[in-house]
């Protein structure tokens, strides 16, 4: 046995004969046979063992295969073949991280990106071997380096039609952003505790359950707050007015606070419709999404005052001064006319969280108006506040012919401590900042 | 394409303790067959030898149009180098190139090559052999008549990624004493095993190893002949 090479061959000869046999290997990958493909790129390799198309088409079938050692090997000499290629790097990162590698792993996708420093794609995967060996804070720049190169990435696991590689590379990035979000607000918390004192057991039963993201212990069937359930409380749907030493002082802005409104109610250009449309709309939701008989008027939106409609309605936004908001960076407190239009319906839901109360001033009330809290059901009488915990089932409806307008804005509930709030500003706050952080960089 | 009946636990221990094996009944009978009357009839031979220190290939063309005093004159040439030197002399068919180049796409040699680069046969050769690094197959066609002879070398792997070598004989009826003999040689030159011609046998041996095949008598009745190569990593 002996290698005879064949006499009379020139290079042009052999470089259209490699050029058919790859157009042959990829018209059988197209047609599915994926064999008779491998077997035309191995025949290939033994003229041009450096061929790329082929090295890379044998090693991603070896990789699907599982078989990450001969994946290795073939991308290895794609790699050799092409040093400059950032995919090649990539492909042999994956191999290598797929066979357990993840320093060789990291280093291929490292080298990816300095041959390609808008690769939004290595990024994630050096994110991905950073968060398994442990080292978050670093996984999380790498991400979000991607997720700035390409926000779609960041959202791949949202999206049905993206390969599934992609997705759980997205998935996993999605785990360890709200992991690092945990930690920043542990460790912010834990501050804050530090130099408080004593800590209410039920302070602690609701940071343990933050952090485990375990299933709250319930104490009422109609109470499922959305985001925060805090133990403890008093589950009770409906406080009284009297409860509350602010409210009259409140109440007595009532006539000014609905002259303001008539005149807002003139223009309904500057009104929103309180339900977003967006893609996620749950189905009891889309005849309010984006319609206008759920009308809003913001004066403070998610912490901030909106300062034309303040200047708007200058006594209203004096009257909301004189109430001791929710005060959560980022989003709370909220304060807004609700304009529900003739034979609307809100439909049952649940809100945020039990640690706030939702307070009604009516403004406009024409009959055949109600709100059902938990079991209960009242009526709005202008200029008499309601106060409920939100967190418990409601829903609203208005069967008469005209418009009806009230003034919403939350309070904290009255039965959590100073230190208490404060923990639960820290939380948002921390959450808060991690988010801004990640969509301006 | 291979013979169903085979079963690789048995063959698998067999090659494990000397690293070489030689499979019966390889193939299905009738592509055995289809490759025995391929070699047999339909393949353009070259001539395969060593010319001072190159190895060279004499075309098709060039070897039917030989003359005898010609083909007298490399036999003569070629008996002499092989006193002291690294000699082989067999007919040849180059499959690799063949297919590459699409020449004589009617043979069935083609599909074979295509097979042997397939998942199933070299998942079969990694099962056997133990060698996971194995994903590829190269092959030639040959043919050795009277005065035919490959002496002993090792296959050592001037070309990087060999691990195996593999003949895969299609010699009917073949006779020991026709020579034609796959041998394998111990440090000292000893001959330590033989693997008859036989019809339809795999053959597989680790590489490097000292092997030779032994001159082919001119009573030989019939060519001896295989499909060859090595599996690579």
């Amino acid at each position: 046995m002996t290698d005879s090479a064949a006499a009379g061959e020139n290079a042009t000869d052999v470089a259209e004969d490699v050029a058919r046999l790859a157009r042959d290997a990829a018209a059988a990958a197209r047609n599915g046979e994926l064999d008779q493909a491998a077997a035309i790129y191995h025949i290939l390799l033994q003229i041009v063992p450096r061929d790329v198309g082929a090295l890379t088409f044998l090693g991603m079938r070896a990789f699907q295969q599982g078989d990450y050692e001969t994946s290795k090997k073939l991308m290895l000499r794609a790699v050799e073949a092409q040093p400059e290629s950032a995919t090649l790097q990539q492909n042999l990162g994956m191999t290598y991280h797929a066979a357990g590698d993840r320093r060789h792993a990291l280093k291929c996708f490292e080298t990816a990106i300095a041959l390609k420093p808008d690769f939004a794609l290595a990024y994630f995967y050096v994110g991905q071997v950073l968060q398994e060996m442990k080292r978050l804070p670093e996984a999380i720049a790498a991400y979000r380096k991607g997720a700035g190169l390409n926000p779609q990435l960041a959202k791949a696991h949202l999206n049905e039609g993206s390969p599934p590689l992609i997705r759980e590379l997205a998935r996993r990035a999605e785990q360890a952003f709200e992991q690092h979000k945990l930690n920043l607000q542990k460790q912010a918390v834990q501050r804050l505790l530090a130099s408080a004192g004593e800590v209410p057991p039920r302070l602690n039963r609701f940071l343990e359950q933050q952090f485990e993201r375990a299933t709250p212990d319930y104490t009422h069937p109609l109470q499922r707050p959305s985001f925060h359930f805090y133990p403890g409380l008093t589950s009770r749907p409906w406080f009284e007015r009297n409860e509350f030493d602010w409210i009259p002082a409140f109440e007595a802005a009532f006539p000014a606070i609905r002259d303001e409104l008539a005149a807002v109610i003139q223009k309904p250009e500057a009104m929103r419709p309180y339900v977003a449309h967006s893609g996620y709309t749950p189905e009891e939701w889309r005849e309010l999404a984006g319609s206008a008989d759920w009308n809003s008027y913001h004066l403070l939106r998610g912490g901030e005052p909106i300062a034309e409609h303040c200047e708007q309605c200058p006594r209203t936004a004096a009257a909301l001064e004189q109430v001791p908001l929710v005060q959560a960076q980022g989003h709370a407190p909220e304060a807004f006319f609700s304009i529900l239009a003739p034979g609307a319906h809100i439909p049952p839901h649940f809100g945020l969280a039990n640690t706030k109360l939702a307070i009604h001033l009516p403004l406009i009330v024409p009959p055949d108006c109600g709100i059902r809290v938990g079991e209960e059901t009242r009526g709005w009488r202008e200029g008499e506040c309601l106060i409920f915990d939100d967190s418990f089932e409601h829903e609203a409806w208005n069967k008469s012919e005209e418009t009806r307008c009230v003034l919403i804005c939350e309070v904290w509930n009255p039965e959590l401590t100073p230190l208490e709030r404060q923990a639960i500003q820290t939380l948002i706050k921390t959450a808060d900042n991690f988010h801004r952080y990640f969509d301006t960089n | 394409m291979l013979n169903p009946a085979l079963d690789v636990g048995v063959l698998r221990r067999q090659f494990a303790t000397t690293g070489r094996l030689q499979i019966t009944d390889a193939l299905q009978a009738a592509v055995a067959e289809r490759l025995f009357r391929c070699l047999d009839r339909d393949v353009a031979w070259t001539l395969a030898y060593i010319d001072g220190d190159r190895s060279v290939t004499l075309p098709h063309e060039r070897l039917k149009a030989l003359r005898p005093e010609e083909a007298a004159a490399i036999q003569s040439a070629v008996h002499s180098r092989a006193r002291d030197n690294f000699q082989f002399m067999y007919n040849s068919y180059m499959m690799v190139e063949a297919y590459v180049q699409k020449r004589d796409p009617h043979l069935p040699l083609h599909r074979f090559l295509e097979f042997l680069n397939t998942p199933p046969f070299l998942d079969f050769i990694r099962q056997i052999s133990g060698d996971g690094s194995i994903v590829k197959a190269d092959a030639q066609a040959t043919r050795y008549i009277p005065g035919h002879f490959l002496k002993r070398h090792d296959d050592s792997p001037k070309e990087e990624g060999r691990r195996l070598a593999y003949v895969l004989s299609l010699t009917k009826e073949w006779q020991a004493d026709w020579g034609g003999l796959l041998q394998f040689l111990d440090e000292s030159g000893a001959v330590i095993d033989t693997f008859m011609p036989r019809y339809n046998a795999l053959n597989l041996f680790r590489v490097p190893t000292q092997h030779c095949v032994s001159y082919v008598a001119p009573h030989a009745r019939q060519p001896r002949y295989s499909i060859t190569g090595w599996l690579r990593t």
